[in-house]
């Protein structure tokens, strides 16, 4: 026989459920309004005590006074919002507020916790606010990959020997994104990569020196022809390439006689970055080596040479012209279509 | 079209047939450069660029491609001075530019099918006659054909559709328009109206004869006239295109009147033609082709101002003066020949005087008009093209009547001497006054005319050379006697020498009567001047006379020089290495005599400047002028060349109009 009460009391409890769950989420609701409403003050003064500050209209003291009259959360909610904006003795002014106001101190806690995302927000808080000399630097070996590219953005303002180093020891990272975040750092780091870049190169093959080379260009100094020129000889063709890249961007007669070579390379990426590479630079000499390589089996080293060709003025254009009427249809085509961009077709009559 | 828009256009012919070789040339210094580039020029390659460069320098400009000549001389002093690979960036971008001046290239067969059209537009010039007969029953043509050969006369024959008949420049065309094609050449002629087109119909009345001469006709003949008859009023026509004077048509029923105005015009130098039955007067208006029209109004047939009327409603005929003769003076009479379109009108009986001065009046402006197109402003004689055309017209006399035409050129000698010393003012004085003593000499079918410079010419028809070397003898002996006094108030005198020759006894054609009086006239300079010279001796000679020897072997120039020195009216021989050319002129006796050589400075065997020399050395230069043509544009090398005799340089490229004036001043010079 069925207990006609029994639904009745189901739905009863259910009804009571959800009246509670309403009712704690207004609570809930009404708690963070008025916990908001009770904080809405104090973290406008202290936003502008904090902006006072930094900008030497208030003293450090009263900025972290008012700093520290917030939750911690809130605490570094106004210095991170500002961060971002300055530079220079600003900068060095929120520090100070940071330091004093132990957002630094708390951030160089997390960055020994066993947690990875502390870890990953006391890489995040030091790059923004300063500091972490000591607590950073070993994360850039972090098994997290997530903490170590957060890490190298720390490492491109912390330009020390040993960060250096470490950064070009990412080059080699398994994972692409510290990869990407070293090879970002390492190109802002500027002068103070030079010396250790270079000795990097100096030894490094494969991959690891395909990076390098690729940081290396954003450098750019004639002391790394040398290495350049070495990895032209690299096994691996995308080391050969950025080598290629690379003497494109440094010129002169070794960086020539290199590009020259390479456009014999049995990989088709070197002969193409070699033939835009030669362009690059200009070196309308090589119009007669490139005129060659429009009849390349590669359609990426035949498109690179005819441009190049375009590139280098007239001895190109006249070399191209008569490409029209090569044997190689292949060869005849690309100079065909280099020839009827615009402003080749008003240099060149073609038939 | 102008003479300045024909040249133009037969050099951009021209050009389009030059072009292909042109680029070919281009192609030289191109596949030079190219090796360069490559590192595998051969020393040869870079001289039969230098060569290819040369030429393009050379005629480029004178196809108006003056910046591509710049280029290529550029190219052609670098390749000579000797080149590196660090040359080769500014001769690509040379090489790049000459092409981009001669514009975009079409594939070898569009540029075929251009030269093969080019070839047949050229081809029609070469078909040339004086009449085209076009369709009619091939008998009947065939024996116009002959009765006009027979009159002196080219005549040829051709289908009213035929491709022949509409690309004949003949300047008479005879249709017979029963043939059902005649439209078709009718529908061209209407289009061209140099043509004179003379009709052959059944139906010549009046209204046939409007409809005809609407569409671009000039002449209607009846189509029952004997063929003899139609080559008659076809030799009438031709000839009317060559006189000299007024003609004035008279139509009046009364012959008395009829005398009295020919004997008026007769006395003022106007050639009166009658006309007593007006059925025939359209006819004869073509024939006649009259400066002015005289007419009676009473006649039978068709009275004045029905003629009038007619007359006014052909646009060829608008600007006819015309002049009314009557006896009726009423009113309404006078009224209605004005409204028919009079330009005056004179009532009978007529004052002779009275007559004569009003047709003078009218005639005046006509008058005016031939004598500045055909006489020369300064002696008063005719001016060549006039001279040509009147010594063309004898020459077709002669032939038909089997009559003899002496021709003499003359020639003032150091006509430039007496420019130079006494000045220009006293120079054209001496010209006038030949000019005025040629024209007391030599009257009636006398051919006289101003050739150019200091150069007369005299047409003697129907006398023997003989005659006309002691008539030429006695007026130089006259001439001998003429003072001058220059601006100081000196006095001097001149000479001159002249060649006298014969047609047909001396020559077969004018050109070569004209070749042969020129070439005695030659004789007769280089004899020591102030004689007479007759051309008989010299045809016993070998020796070849032109006008230009051009000696270049660039066949581009060569063929543009030919053709434009041709259209000038002066004989060209092409000679294209030195050393054919010292053979030629500078062999004892000479083969070839030319009052100027243009001689290019890089010929093939052997330089202009070799040439040169040798052309002094025998004394060629005595007889010839030599003008150099050259790229180089060096002083010293310049100055080697006048020194060595060369009268001038012209450098290349040059203009063609340019280099034909500068001829026209040497030949003239002379």
């Amino acid at each position: 026989m069925i207990d006609p009460e029994v639904p009745e009391v189901t739905a009863l409890v259910l009804a009571a459920l959800l009246v509670l769950a309403i009712a704690t989420l207004l609570g809930h609701a009404i708690r963070q309004r008025s916990h908001a409403r009770r904080l809405a003050q104090p973290l406008a003064d202290a936003r502008k005590t904090v902006t006072q500050a930094v900008d030497g209209r208030a003293t450090v003291e009263a900025a972290v006074t008012a700093a520290r009259a917030l939750p911690f959360d809130c605490r570094i909610t106004v210095l991170a919002d500002l961060a971002p904006t300055l530079r220079g003795l600003q900068r060095e002014r929120l520090e100070g507020v940071a330091r004093e106001a132990g957002v630094l101190a708390a951030a160089a806690g997390w960055a020994e916790s066993r947690r990875w995302w502390r870890r990953l927000q006391a890489a995040r808080l030091h790059t923004l606010l300063g500091g972490g000399e000591g607590a950073i630097e070993v994360l850039l070996r972090d098994p997290s990959w997530e903490v170590r590219a957060e890490a190298a953005q720390w490492g491109a303002l912390h330009p020390t020997d040993a960060v250096v180093e470490q950064l070009l020891a990412m080059l080699a990272d398994p994972r692409p994104l510290p990869r990407f975040a070293a090879k970002d750092a390492l190109r802002r780091i500027g002068r103070p990569l030079i010396s250790p870049l270079i000795d990097l190169l100096g030894r490094a093959s494969g991959s690891e020196a395909a990076a390098a080379l690729e940081v290396a260009t954003a450098v750019a100094t004639p002391a790394i022809l040398p290495a350049a020129v070495r990895l032209s000889h690299d096994e691996l063709a995308e080391t050969r390439a950025r080598s290629a890249v690379l003497l494109g961007v440094l010129g002169g007669e070794a960086a020539i006689g290199t590009l020259l070579a390479l456009l014999h390379d049995p990989d088709p990426a070197p002969r193409a970055a070699a033939a835009d590479a030669l362009g690059r630079l200009g070196h309308w000499p090589a119009v007669a080596e490139l005129t060659g390589r429009l009849r390349d089996q590669e359609w990426e080293v035949r498109r690179n040479a005819a441009l190049a060709l375009r590139s280098l003025g007239s001895p190109g254009l006249l070399l191209l012209r008569r490409a029209l009427a090569d044997d190689d249809r292949f060869a005849a085509d690309v100079a065909r279509q280099v020839l009827d961009l615009p402003d080749a077709a008003e240099e060149v009559v073609v038939p | 079209m102008t003479h300045g828009g024909e040249l133009n256009a037969a050099i951009a012919k021209l050009w389009s047939r030059q072009r292909p070789e042109m680029l070919r040339r281009v192609d030289v210094v191109e596949d030079a450069v190219a090796a360069l580039l490559e590192a595998r020029v051969e020393p040869e390659q870079l001289t039969e660029a230098q060569r290819a460069a040369h030429k393009i320098a050379g005629s480029a400009g004178s196809f108006g491609f003056g910046q591509a000549s710049d280029r290529a001389r550029e190219i052609e002093l670098a390749l000579r001075t000797g080149v590196s690979l660090a040359d080769a960036p500014r001769l690509s971008e040379l090489v790049l530019g000459i092409r981009r001046d001669f514009g975009p290239e079409t594939g070898d067969g569009d540029g075929d099918a251009q030269r093969k059209q080019s070839s047949a537009i050229f081809d029609t010039t070469a078909f040339t006659a004086d009449v085209m007969i076009v369709g009619g029953e091939r008998e009947r043509a065939r024996e116009i054909q002959a009765q006009l050969t027979r009159r002196g006369l080219r005549a040829a024959r051709a289908k009213p559709g035929d491709d022949t008949a509409l690309r004949s420049d003949a300047p008479i065309a005879v249709v017979d328009l029963i043939d059902p094609l005649a439209h078709r050449f009718m529908d061209a002629a209407e289009r061209d109206a140099d043509v004179i087109v003379v009709g052959l119909a059944n139906d010549a009345g009046l209204d046939a004869r409007v409809a005809f001469a609407r569409r671009g006709g000039r002449t209607l003949l009846p189509g029952d006239l004997a063929p003899r008859e139609i080559a008659e009023a076809l030799v009438a026509i031709r000839e009317r295109l060559t006189e000299n004077g007024a003609r004035v048509l008279v139509v009046d029923d009364d012959p008395a009147l009829i005398e009295l105005v020919k004997g008026a015009l007769r006395g003022r130098g106007f050639d009166a033609t009658s006309l007593g039955d007006p059925v025939h007067f359209w006819q004869t208006l073509e024939a006649v082709n009259p400066d002015l029209l005289v007419l009676d109004i009473e006649m039978p047939g068709y009275n004045g101002v029905e003629l009038c009327q007619a007359v006014r409603a052909d646009p060829r005929w608008a600007e006819l003066p015309v002049l009314f003769l009557s006896v009726h003076s009423d009113p309404d009479w006078v009224r209605a020949a004005f409204a028919a379109g009079a330009d005056d009108f004179l009532a009978k009986p007529v004052v002779e005087d009275e007559l004569a001065q009003r047709i003078d009046n009218r005639l005046e402006r006509v008058r005016l008009l031939r004598d500045l197109a055909g006489r020369d402003a300064l002696t008063g004689v005719a001016n060549r093209r006039k001279a040509s055309e009147q010594l063309s017209r004898l020459e077709g006399l002669a032939r038909r009547y089997g009559q003899p035409l002496t021709l003499a050129i003359l020639d003032l000698d150091h006509f430039k001497q007496v420019n130079d010393s006494y000045g220009h003012e006293t120079g054209d004085e001496v010209l006038r006054r030949l000019g005025r003593k040629l024209q007391d000499e030599f009257r009636g079918e006398d051919v006289v005319g101003r050739w150019g410079g200091e150069e007369f010419v005299v047409g003697m028809y129907g006398m023997p050379c003989e005659i006309g070397f002691d008539r030429l003898e006695a007026l130089l002996v006259n001439w001998k006697h003429e003072r001058f006094v220059d601006a100081m108030g000196g006095e001097f005198g001149t000479t001159f020498t002249a060649g006298v020759a014969e047609l047909p006894s001396t020559a077969d054609s004018l050109d070569e009567l004209q070749r042969a009086a020129d070439e005695a006239l030659y004789r007769g300079k280089a004899a020591g001047r102030s004689r007479v010279v007759a051309a008989g001796e010299r045809a016993a000679e070998d020796v070849e006379t032109v006008d230009i020897a051009v000696v270049d072997d660039d066949t581009a120039l060569v063929d543009l020089l030919t053709h434009s020195l041709s259209t000038q009216g002066w004989s060209v021989r092409v000679v294209d290495d030195g050393p054919t050319a010292v053979a030629v002129l500078a062999s004892e006796p000479p083969l070839l005599r030319a009052r100027v050589v243009l001689l290019d400075w890089d010929l093939p065997g052997l330089d202009g400047i070799a040439v040169l020399r040798r052309l002094r050395d025998r004394g060629v230069l005595r007889s010839s002028r030599v003008v150099m043509l050259t790229a180089r544009g060096a002083e010293s090398e310049v100055l080697r060349a006048l020194e060595l005799g060369a009268s001038d340089h012209v450098t290349k490229p040059f203009s063609v109009p340019v280099l034909v004036q500068k001829l026209r001043q040497v030949v003239g010079g002379r």
